[in-house]
């Protein structure tokens, strides 16, 4: 009991290292209970959601009307007839209206009831933005509809008009769900089949057999969506992907922070107070006595900072998975939490870390006590490092530093660990919005000459309208791996409207085959290189031969000439698929299968940047807690284990100015190393990331940090220096000078 | 006069009581003299020299130092009269254990005007060879040594040595002590040494014995002796 006393007694009077310790501890269970439980919920809610309301593993349409019976049992598959409108319901608002399905693709009702005849229901966020309540009547493409209810669509979920807007706006479009006999009678509409197999594996496999049996009858696909492919829904998984990694690295980062931090704060308690360990020796303690007593330290701070973390952890699962339902509108589903999950985010840490103390106590603890009696001093060494630096002609405020530093390794090697890490979660945030702009502005702008690109539903031949320019592309698939798609584009070979550089920037023309460097660095390929691939709309197999890459990461492409691209794919040479032009075209019903803006994918991606603004923010703020509990945690130890120094350098007339700067600054140059190591950690990571994600995103961001986000980052740690050093500025003030002339150093 | 000490009174309160350390000690040394302070363990020594020092303040009184009174400077003035004017030897030395015994000594000359050079004052205490040295590595002899060339090395005007030989061996003592008479003679310091070990007061020109917080007792030598013939 007196030695439990003691251990309180201990903390108290070093609050601030273990209650920074049990901070990032707390820090770390909740990111982990969270994310983990967050990713959990989210999974769930889509699994449930696409299985009960039968989500599509595809969405086709085809020239002719087809047998759904005889494809579905034929592939031991559901299949539906359905399709979707695009309506104005005023102008510059759009409603895409869904043809109600009853067996794939189902709607589900939030509020109200499943829509009759002159009904309608919308999606909740549309409804509210726009003031249509239910009962109220909304008009579109002419015609009154009176609002039955709020849908929730599985293959909808993520609301928005297309891949390149990114982020949705509510005022200017929405879904709407309509019955079948209603569908028929729009003017725009465009018959879609929704495809879901019973057999849940292979579903790549099915899909092309599907496409092969339906083009042995001749017919022709006109378009074919798989659904891991179509942002309206692969957005969800991926964000299940995206929290079950952050779930697992940033917590374990956090955790080997706190297991260096405290097993550091443990070896220097215990050598400190190896006297005492001596004397509770002699006084007839017995090893494990003391043992049990030290591991008191690591169990209070771990227990205490692993369970006040996982209940934060499951507080903020609710309202994380809330806002997540917001932006992936999914039937709500009683938030779950996996107990298992919780057990062992209150466990892990507490058995880590007590298992890395443990190391170190047992360490000193077979030190034998007449040794441990005769004190710290005598254990005390002048490391291999100190011995060995030849400093001389270095300044002496320069010289004392670098002894401060080496004095400590394990000091100066946590302290330089956490600044990484909070390096690290500062540029984050920065990082990807230096991807994004980069990808706009150096990418796309710099890419597409052009305003509008216009795709045909069928392959035309002669010569395009004035002021466009033709083109021709295939979507075609890597043979060896169908995940991997891509497009090939031909182009005429003096075009202007898409302009590629070389690695070394200069212009090149599509007048050989040209991969983009995203598509060159997913698939490994070189110049001279060769890519078989099958083209997804005939299956048909077609070897290219790459001739150069160009620098761009404008997306995925391989470019040719058009004549070469024609005869590639059996077209007569002057046929192309579709038009590239600066101004705005129409086209008679039925003609134009996609519309492309470049003005709206440079403004998706704005709106994608702006909705990055708070979590760089939240990035931020974390890291600036983390660095400042880091930083003063270690500036308080070196101002510790300093105090003879200071009492001493006092005594000899030393201004308070002149020991802050040889002392508390003594980590500038461990801080401002962490930071610039900081830097290529982050860059890799974010490539690691950016690569996991660019099968759902469909693009590979390129990895850029711009120069004034990083001396922003720069500015931010130093001033989170400053601030530990500010609070640390009282510690060497208190110090007194007759410290220095009592008793003997050490 | 170059050290006068004028009824200096300095008090301690315990809880209810009161300590009264210095009950009022006046002392006075000429520049380039040395001066020693005699007197049994808790007798308020080491309070003087500290408040001769500008370390600690007094209750009452003055002193003045080479025509300044430093009981009468703030803290700030206090410290550069520390810097500039006072070098310090203690008695368990106080070197800073993670630097070379140079380093040790730049310490000092880092932050003085006109220091003299690092390798002069190694010299000057018989450790040149030893200034890559970490003072773990010395004998507490060597280690006083690097104490001396600290306190010197930034050419103080006076020299204040709490019991300098206290944790040293009779010979290793002697040694010191003919160093600090050195100094005193070859850069004029004055110097103020305080012992409880009544054979050094031999090579000093006033002797001054405490006891209880009171000066019992002045000595004058006109005649010193020479530190290598002190016996005790
Ligand atoms: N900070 C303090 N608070 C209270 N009392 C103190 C303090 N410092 C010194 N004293 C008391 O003042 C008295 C004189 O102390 P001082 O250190 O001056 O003695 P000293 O003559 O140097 O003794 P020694 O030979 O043992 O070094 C002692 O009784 C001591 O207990
Ligand atoms: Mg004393």
């Amino acid at each position: 009991m007196a030695l439990f006393k003691k251990v309180i007694r201990s903390m108290l009077e070093h609050k601030a290292r273990y209650i920074g310790s049990m901070l990032l501890l707390m820090i770390s269970s909740m990111m982990f209970v969270m994310a983990s439980n967050t990713s959990i919920n989210l999974e769930k809610a889509f699994k449930t959601f696409s299985e009960q309301n039968v989500l599509s593993d595809a969405e086709f349409s085809v020239d002719t009307e087809i047998d759904t019976n005889a494809i579905g049992e034929k592939f031991n598959a559901k299949v539906e007839l359905g399709g979707t409108a695009d309506c104005e319901v005023k102008p510059g608002q759009k409603l895409r209206v869904f043809a109600m399905m009853n067996e794939v693709n189902i709607p589900a009702v939030e509020e109200g009831s499943l829509s009759g005849a002159s009904e309608i229901m919308l999606n909740r966020l549309f409804a509210e933005t726009n003031g249509y309540g239910i009962g109220d009547t909304i008009t579109v493409a002419g015609k009154e509809f009176t609002v039955s209810g709020y849908c929730l669509l599985p293959n909808f979920i993520y609301v928005v008009e297309s891949k390149e807007v990114m982020m949705n706006d509510p005022s200017t479009f929405g879904v709407g769900v309509i019955s079948k006999a209603e569908f028929n009678t729009l003017p725009d509409r465009h018959y879609v089949y929704a495809l879901r197999f019973n057999e849940r594996d292979n579903i790549q496999t099915q899909e092309t057999a599907v496409k092969t049996e339906l083009r042995s009858q001749g017919i022709t696909i006109t378009s074919w969506q798989s659904t891991d492919k179509k942002i309206n829904v692969s957005y969800v998984p991926m964000e299940v992907g995206v929290l079950s990694k952050v779930s697992v690295a940033v917590p374990l980062v956090m955790l080997l922070l706190t297991c260096v931090l405290l097993g550091m704060l443990m070896w220097r308690m215990i050598k400190g107070e190896s006297v005492l360990i001596g004397t509770f020796y002699a006084l007839g303690y017995r090893r494990k006595a003391l043992r049990r007593h030290y591991l008191m330290f690591p169990l209070l701070v771990s227990a205490i900072g692993a369970v006040v973390g996982s209940v934060l952890g499951i507080l903020l699962t609710d309202l994380m998975f809330k806002f997540l339902l917001t932006a992936f509108p999914m039937p709500v589903q009683e938030t779950i939490y996996n107990n298992w999950l919780i057990v062992f985010a209150v466990l892990f840490p507490i058995t880590v870390l007590c298992g890395v103390t443990l190391g170190i106590i047992s360490k000193v603890l077979r030190i034998p006590a007449a040794i441990l009696m005769k004190g710290r001093e005598s254990q005390k060494k002048i490391n291999l490092i100190e011995r060995k630096l030849r400093l001389e002609r270095l300044k002496f405020n320069t010289k004392f530093q670098i002894r401060e530093q080496v004095r400590s390794l394990s000091r100066s090697f946590f302290l330089l660990f956490g600044v990484v890490v909070a390096t690290m979660l500062i540029l984050y945030g920065f990082t990807m919005k230096s991807s994004v702009d980069y990808m706009l502005h150096k990418g796309i702008k710099e890419m597409y000459n052009l305003k509008y690109e216009y795709v045909f539903t069928s392959v035309k031949t002669g010569v395009p309208p004035t002021g466009t320019e033709q083109f021709n592309a295939a979507y075609v698939s890597l043979v060896e791996n169908d995940d991997t798609s891509f497009y090939v584009v031909g182009t005429l070979p003096d075009t202007e409207r898409i302009r590629l550089k070389d690695s070394s920037g200069r212009p090149i023309k599509p007048e050989q085959n040209i991969v983009t460097l995203p598509l060159a660095q997913k698939l490994n390929l070189k110049p001279g290189d060769r890519v078989t691939v099958f083209n997804t709309e005939d299956g048909k197999e077609r070897t290219f031969i790459v001739e150069q890459v160009a620098d761009t990461y404008a997306g995925e492409f391989l470019f040719m000439p058009l004549d070469r691209f024609n005869t590639e794919f059996g077209l007569p040479t002057n046929a192309y698929i579709g038009i590239w032009s600066d101004e705005p075209l129409t086209f008679p019903q039925g003609e134009v299968q996609s519309t492309k803006s470049i003005d709206a994918i440079v403004a998706g991606f704005g709106h994608l940047i702006d909705q990055m603004g708070p979590m760089i923010y939240g990035l931020i703020f974390a890291a600036f807690i983390v660095g400042l509990i880091i930083i003063y945690i270690v500036t308080g130890l070196v101002v510790e284990e300093s105090r003879a120094n200071i009492s001493l350098m006092k005594v000899f007339g030393y201004r308070k100015k002149e020991i802050n700067r040889l002392i508390l600054s003594s980590n500038t140059i461990i801080v401002i190393l962490g930071y610039l190591l900081g830097i290529p950690a982050l860059l890799g990571t974010v490539g690691a990331l950016y690569n996991s994600l660019a099968d759902t995103l469909q693009v590979v961001l390129p990895v850029k940090l711009n120069f004034w986000y990083m001396l922003l980052g720069f500015v931010i740690v130093m001033l989170t220096y400053e601030v530990a050093k500010l609070m640390c500025r009282k510690k060497v003030a208190r110090i007194p000078m007759s410290e220095a002339l009592k008793v003997g150093m050490e | 006069m170059f050290i006068t000490v004028e009824n200096l009174k300095k008090s301690y309160l315990m809880g209810e009581s009161k300590n009264e350390v210095l009950k009022g000690v006046s002392l006075t040394l000429e520049k380039g003299e040395i001066g020693v302070i005699l007197g049994p363990s808790g007798s308020g020594k080491s309070t003087l020299m500290n408040i001769i020092g500008g370390v600690d303040h007094a209750d009452s009184g003055s002193v003045h130092v080479d025509g300044v009174e430093i009981t009468a400077l703030d803290d700030d003035a206090l410290t550069d009269y520390r810097r500039n004017s006072v070098g310090f030897v203690f008695q368990f030395y106080n070197l800073i254990p993670n630097l070379t015994v140079a380093e040790n000594i730049e310490v000092v000359s880092n932050i003085s005007k006109s220091a003299l050079n690092t390798d002069t004052v190694l010299e000057a205490v018989g450790l040149e060879e030893k200034k890559r040295s970490f003072p773990k590595q010395l004998s507490g002899g060597e280690q006083q040594r690097v104490s001396i060339a600290r306190a010197i090395v930034k050419n103080p005007k006076l020299l204040l040595c709490d019991e300098p030989t206290g944790a040293l061996d009779y010979e290793t003592a002697r040694g010191m002590l003919s160093l600090l008479q050195k100094i005193n003679s070859d850069f004029g310091t004055t110097i103020l040494m305080v012992t409880h070990n009544t054979a050094i007061s031999g090579m000093a020109n006033k002797v001054y014995k405490l006891r209880d917080g009171e000066i019992v007792e002045t000595i004058r030598h006109d005649e010193t002796v020479a530190a290598e013939r002190i016996e005790w």
